[in-house]
């Protein structure tokens, strides 16, 4: 992996993960706001994605809970 | 004529000392022999011709120059003063298609050598091809001329010939002041600056080489073989790379050369890149221009491409041109030598601009109408740049060598070409780092094959198990001592998920089931995903300590277990706590957990991966379609389930209403009782890891009549395990799968077939993406390494409770959906041309020595086939290789045995023996677990026992320079390198006075091997020239071919050389071609003597014998007493040979036409009936001039004696075997006809009647012609195929 800054991203189903800095972010992902190397990103991700299930299956268990 | 005298001595350069090595290296091969033809318009007046060339040969010390590598203390060049100038004329103006027989005739003459003692080492000659148009070629060694030079000499030439036509006169010849001789001195002071010496150590001290992609089964190495691939660069482009070049305010070489890097750079997948550039050393003034010689040299230039415009880029590479021109002169050779490193270069950027005859305007005497340059160089590929004077343009050629590449990979090269030089021209200050553009040909590729449709509809697993049991509830479902049927089995499931429930379990809840292999385990797994959760497996084998990390790691609440007090802090439910329960009717969306299963992490911390239902439903549903399975089927689960494979084994058969049939624990680890499992309970489908598959192939008793499929994955598959399952188990499907926990078991899939010579690890399956990619995620070229990423829906959602790590590995999908994400796999694969993935090894396991890419995998997997070894295992250790070794071979035999078949830079240093490897829990190799290596050892200084010892030590002192080589001491271990060990070869050569070839340094590098392999060669057919060894590597059965008619064996060379390199392959000429050898007159002579040949260089089989013509009949011959003493034949190869009529009726009949066959192969000008007038001596001569005279003379020597020799063996040959009548071969054989026959499919030449077993197959051209280019390739490797075929079917016998 060659050096260089990332950014966090994050995509619809509220998964994280990192991309270049100086390339623009895939479609269906936004920039988190925290950009560092990227060890700094990854620390970064492991202390803010606290809830891992992505976003549908929250909402789905939400949903079969209330059932 | 007297003798010439000797004008001037001095030595030889650089380069050309290293193209006389390449030449003596490749005796046959047309490595710089160079060959440039013009066809010309006008009159051809012979004593003009000539009176001109010997004004041009007067200027030209290098046209009256010959070598002596031998006689002097290091290779010197002589000039002499006059020298006869070598002009042949040949008429081709009688034939319909003198074009035609020109090409052939160029063919030929590629491959005529020159006696390099023997002034001048070249030769005009002058094809008459119509009334007013004459070709004119000239033929040479490129030790003597450059192409600057050629362009000049021709140019000279012509001007002083149209000038002598006219009768104008002409300047006098005199010599051009600036010399050769001159460049010889400069080169040596180059050499002698230890300013030069430093620019180039630290240009190379740790540049990588930049070796292009070989797809599988071509070769690297140095070129054997070159054609060139034109791409088309028209006058728009150029101008827009013009314009490019004077902004950057660089020559437009500058600008070609940053498009060439980047072309590199995206066809290996790195950024950073060396290629060798061609560069002269031409003093820059007028005068110098006019000098012949060879004045090249190839320098390596390396240039990082990560930079963000195309201008930054040309700016970089200007500077890196800049910084060697004080240093060009500094051979390529020193600098291997410097660098440790050969080859230094793979690919040659060549860029010439020449003044090529410009002044032959129209309108002059000779006008030119067509040129054709051949020139074949040692490296593998080259991009030329040319201002072409005819199409007014600037031209690209890819040169390139077809043994190392294919057509089809170089058009894609030269597309990257086009595509990179149009972006440059279009706007030089975009971001050259951006590939998809550049790719758009690999890209649209990759997404036709990644087009694998979407998901089908999502039903959650429990719900499809539910209807197979509502469907058939009687029929058997799971049987692990007795049967369950699929109505007991669901009852079970629904009970137990009951209880789950009322414990509490919620949907995307982890509940652990700690259970040992058997029906309760199947239900568990079953009822975890009935209630709603994911299940978590737990092997009971594993310490205490370890299950209750998984167990909190996870967050896993309940556990299914029998063992209650293992997990005390957890909800414990028992397997059968419930016999039957409601039916839940729980929807389970697409994106809950179905399981979670922990793999070993690199930090020694192992992870959970956790995988959606919507994944793991695709991979069984897409299992489903791929191998239908019905009631009757039986599966067998065997696997562990805390391994990914077992997933499909525990749900798949249930979800398709077979039967599975549980392996009782311990099973799974002994390959007979499984055979017996899977033989007791019909089983027709098994999974194996390929090292258990190994195992199973060696069980005695290997009948499973019942079994139809077999499935792989978890390893690489090797070709030759196929091979053994398909001969073992003929007519059982064996498919390849390929995927990581990471992402639902498997995502790509190869149905392996009979024959394969790799197995690939296929193509993804539905609703999945495969993407190769580089370091920074970009796709790469097909057939470029990167990293193996997968895309779609079978993606895990991640790793639990690790989100850092989740998110280093799941990362975004530039070319999926929008959000979303594709796993880094952490594997190096590459897509073939065919839409295939390849796997290549672990990315970790790739390393780097000497800047040279290495798979530790490759290394290890050849040597693994080294004589004594049975497995073994490679690591770099300080920037060298380390081997360790299981088995009982001698380093020096194992160093031996790899440096035959690999580069010198993948042999390694040392080799330690193993009693075992060390290996993983999961039973794969633990290359961080390897010892040190043992140290290498020097050995303890012997002296010279004998004279010819002596000799080779003052050898290898004089060209290793050290002092007191011992005869134990390895040549490689003291500095050697192949370059050297050609030199040690030549030096012997000259010290001993017989053939010594390089091969037999390489395999026996120490003083002590080499005395004992000159001994060896001692009285053997080879030694005693009755077998001419073709290639001698390998280890599988030879193969002998036997001459045709005229005995010789020339033909076969090539056909020997693409065979491959674990092929030996020998040649048969006849008796009676060399002076006092008596010709044999009898096939039943032939048969019986090369018989004794063949078992006197191995006394055992099996061997595999053919022919072209009569070859063939001889060779069945030769097998027929092969095999009545016992030994195998597998094929016996008869290439258009006939059994009706082995020698056409005319030529046995009529002696004329048998001569004007035997010289000039059926057909000249002459009248036949004129001819047979003629005293025979005087026939043969008329022949013979007439078919030189029309360049189709079949011999390899002009001498009237051979010629004879050669004519009265073919007369032998002719009447020994144009009527036998062969007796009844039971034996296999293969009856090979060229395609352009066009024979009927059932045309047998008359063969089916006396040989039963008779097959037949196609071979590209017509007659002989499948033996040479363009089809060589094509025969040799469906001829490999057949000895493949041979080989199974013998093993299966």
């Amino acid at each position: 992996m060659p050096s260089g800054d990332y950014k966090v991203v994050i995509n619809h189903e509220e998964q994280y993960s990192i991309w270049a800095l100086d390339r623009p972010t895939p479609a269906g992902w936004r920039d988190e706001g925290f950009s560092g190397d990227r060890n700094s990103c990854l620390a970064h991700i492991d202390t803010v994605w606290t809830d891992m299930r992505p976003r549908s299956l929250r909402e789905a268990m939400q949903e079969s809970e209330r059932a | 004529m007297t003798a010439p005298e000797l004008e001037d001595a001095y030595p030889l350069t650089a380069l050309q000392s290293g193209m006389l090595f390449h030449s003596a290296y490749q005796e046959d091969s047309a490595t710089y022999h160079d060959v440039f033809t013009l066809i010309l318009r006008g009159p051809y007046q012979s004593d003009t011709f000539r009176a001109a060339l010997r004004e041009v040969m007067a200027r030209h010390a290098v046209l009256r120059t010959s070598f002596d590598l031998t006689g002097f203390d290091e290779p010197i060049q002589l000039v002499w003063q006059d020298v006869e100038p070598p002009v042949q004329e040949l008429d081709l103006s009688g034939f319909e298609h003198p074009g035609q027989r020109l090409s052939i005739w160029r063919e030929q003459e590629k491959h005529r050598p020159f006696d390099w003692e023997a002034p001048p080492l070249f030769r005009a000659v002058i094809h008459h091809l119509d009334t007013d148009e004459f070709a004119l070629t000239l033929s040479f060694h490129h030790a003597i001329l450059d192409g600057w030079s050629v362009a000049t000499m021709v140019t000279e030439l012509l001007d002083r010939y149209a000038a002598g036509l006219q009768g104008v006169p002409q300047a006098p010849a005199v010599p051009p002041p600036s010399t050769f001789r001159d460049f010889v001195a400069r080169e040596k002071e180059a050499v002698a600056s230890p300013q030069t010496e430093q620019f180039w150590r630290d240009a190379l001290a740790d540049a990588p080489v930049t070796a292009l992609p070989r797809l599988p089964g071509y070769r690297t190495g140095d070129a054997e073989d070159t054609v060139s691939h034109a791409v088309p660069l028209d006058d728009q482009l150029v101008q827009g790379l013009e314009r490019a070049a004077r902004q950057a305010r660089v020559p437009l070489r500058t600008v070609l050369l940053a498009g060439h890097l980047r072309v590199l750079a995206l066809l290996t997948g790195d950024s950073d890149v060396v290629t060798g550039i061609v560069t002269h050393g031409r003093p820059e003034h007028e005068a110098a221009e006019q000098v012949l010689g060879l004045f090249l040299n190839s320098v390596p230039v390396r240039v990082r491409t990560d930079v963000p415009s195309w201008e930054e880029l040309i700016k970089r590479v200007f500077a890196a041109e800049v910084a060697f021109l004080p240093h060009r002169l500094y051979p390529l050779f020193e600098m291997q030598r410097l660098s440790q490193r050969s080859p230094l270069i793979d690919v040659l950027f060549d860029y010439r601009d020449f003044h090529v005859y410009q002044d032959l305007g129209p309108g002059g005497v000779i006008q030119v109408v067509e040129s054709e340059f051949f020139e074949q160089t040692n490296l593998p590929l080259s991009a030329n740049f040319t201002w072409s004077p005819q199409a007014g343009g600037l031209e690209l050629k890819l040169k390139y060598d077809i043994t190392q590449f294919s057509a089809d990979q170089v058009v894609r090269a030269g597309e990257h070409y086009r595509r990179v030089f149009a972006k440059i021209a279009e706007d030089p200050a975009a971001d050259p780092r951006e590939s998809e553009e550049l790719l758009a040909a690999d890209v649209a590729s990759v997404e036709g094959w990644n087009a694998t449709g979407a998901a089908r509809e999502f039903v959650a697993l429990p719900d499809v198990v539910a209807r197979r049991v509502a469907a058939s509830p009687d029929a058997p479902a799971v049987w692990d001592g007795s049967w369950l049927t699929y109505a007991e089995f669901g009852a079970r499931v629904r009970g137990l998920a009951a209880v789950l429930r009322e414990q509490g379990v919620r949907l995307g809840d982890v509940v652990g089931v700690c259970l040992p292999r058997g029906a309760d385990l199947i239900v568990a797994v079953h009822a975890v995903m009935a209630a709603g959760g994911a299940y978590l497996p737990l092997e009971p084998d594993y310490p205490d300590e370890r299950l209750s990390f998984m167990v909190s790691d996870a967050g896993a609440r309940v556990v299914i277990t029998g063992e209650p007090g293992r997990f005390p802090g957890s909800v414990v439910v028992a397997p059968s706590e419930s016999a039957d329960g409601p039916v839940l009717g729980l929807e389970i969306p697409p994106s809950a957990p179905a399981y979670l299963i922990y793999t070993s992490g690199s930090t020694g911390r192992p992870k959970g991966v956790l995988v959606s239902h919507a994944a793991i439903a695709n991979r069984l549903v897409w299992m489903g379609e791929a191998f239908p399975l019905g009631a009757g089927d039986r599966v067998v689960q065997k696997t562990p389930f805390t391994f990914d494979v077992s997933v499909w084994e525990l749900f798949w058969p249930l979800m398709e209403g077979a039967g599975l049939v549980v392996a009782p624990p311990g099973v799974h680890l002994d390959a007979a009782a499984l055979v017996e499992l899977m033989r007791a309970h019909s089983v027709s489908m098994a999974h194996f890891v390929p090292s258990m598959l190994d195992a199973v192939m060696e069980v005695p008793d290997l009948d499973v009549p019942s079994l139809r499929r077999v499935v792989c994955s978890g390893e690489a598959l090797p070709a030759s395990l196929v091979a053994r399952v398909h001969s073992a188990w003929p007519g059982v499907e064996v498919h390849n799968l390929y995927g990581p926990t990471e992402a639902a078991v498997d995502v790509t899939w190869h149905a392996c077939q009979v024959g394969e010579e790799r197995t690939p690890i296929g193509a993804p399956i539905r609703a999945t993406r495969i993407e190769i990619l580089d370091a920074d995620l970009r796709r790469v070229p097909v057939g470029t390494a990167g990293e193996l990423c997968i895309g779609g829906v079978q993606v895990a959602q991640g790793y639990a409770a690790r989100p850092g790590l989740t998110a280093e590995r799941f990362v975004p999908d530039p070319y999926g959906g929008p959000g979303a994400r594709l796993y880094r796999t952490g594997d190096l694969a590459r897509w073939l041309p065919d839409g295939e993935v390849d796997y290549l090894g672990r990315i970790d396991d790739q390393v780097k020595v000497r800047g040279m890419r290495v798979e530790l995998g490759e290394v290890e997997a050849v040597l693994a086939q080294a004589p004594g070894v049975q497995a073994a295992a490679v690591r770099p250790v300080g920037g060298v290789l380390a081997a360790y070794v299981v088995g009982t071979a001698e380093p020096e035999e194992l160093a031996g045995f790899l440096r035959q078949r690999l580069p010198d830079h993948m042999v390694p240093s040392s080799f330690t023996e193993l009693d075992r490897l060390p290996v993983t829990a999961n039973g794969k190799l633990d290359r961080k677990a390897l010892p040190d290596p043992a140290p290498v050892a020097r050995a303890p200084y012997e002296a010279p026992r004998d004279e010819l010892e002596e000799t080779l030590a003052g050898i290898w002192a004089e060209i290793l320079g050290v002092e007191r080589p011992g005869i134990r001491d390895d040549f490689f271990d003291l500095g050697g390198h192949s370059l050297l060990a050609l030199r040690l070869a030549l030096r012997m050569r000259q010290a001993l006075g017989r053939e010594i070839p390089v091969a037999t340094v390489l395999a026996a590098p120490t003083i002590a091997q080499l005395t004992e392999a000159l001994a060896d060669e001692g009285d053997n057919p080879v030694s005693r020239g009755r077998v001419v060894p073709l290639r001698t590597a390998g280890n599988r059965p030879p193969l002998f071919l036997i001459h045709a008619l005229g005995g010789q064996v020339f033909r076969y060379r090539p056909l020997a050389q693409h065979l491959g390199d674990d092929q030996p392959v020998y040649a048969i000429p006849a008796h009676g071609l060399t002076e006092g050898d008596a010709v044999q007159t009898t096939i039943d002579e032939m048969a019986e003597t090369y018989a004794g040949y063949i078992r006197e260089l191995f006394p055992d089989g099996p061997y595999f014998v053919g022919g072209f013509c009569i070859g063939g009949n001889i060779a069945l011959e030769v097998a027929r007493r092969l095999r009545k003493d016992g030994h195998d034949v597998p094929y016996v190869f008869l290439a258009w040979s006939s059994a009706q009529e082995p020698v056409v009726g005319s030529t046995l009949e009529d002696d004329t036409a048998l001569m004007v066959h035997a010289l000039a192969g059926g057909a000249t000008s002459l009248d036949p009936r004129e001819l047979s007038l003629m005293e025979p001596a005087e026939r043969l001569l008329a022949i013979v001039n007439a078919a030189t005279k029309e360049g189709q003379l079949r011999t390899e020597s002009t001498d009237l004696d051979q010629i004879q020799r050669y004519v009265e063996v073919f007369r032998a040959n002719a009447h020994a075997v144009g009527r036998y009548k062969h007796d009844t071969f039971d034996g296999p054989a293969i009856l090979l006809i060229p395609e352009e026959d066009n024979a009927p499919p059932d045309e047998d030449y008359g063969w089916r009647a006396f040989v039963p077993n008779l097959e037949t197959g196609l071979i590209p051209g017509a007659r002989f012609s499948a033996l040479y280019n363009p089809y060589v390739t094509r025969t040799a490797n469906a001829w490999r195929r057949w000895m493949d075929r041979g080989l199974e079917h013998r093993a299966r016998h």
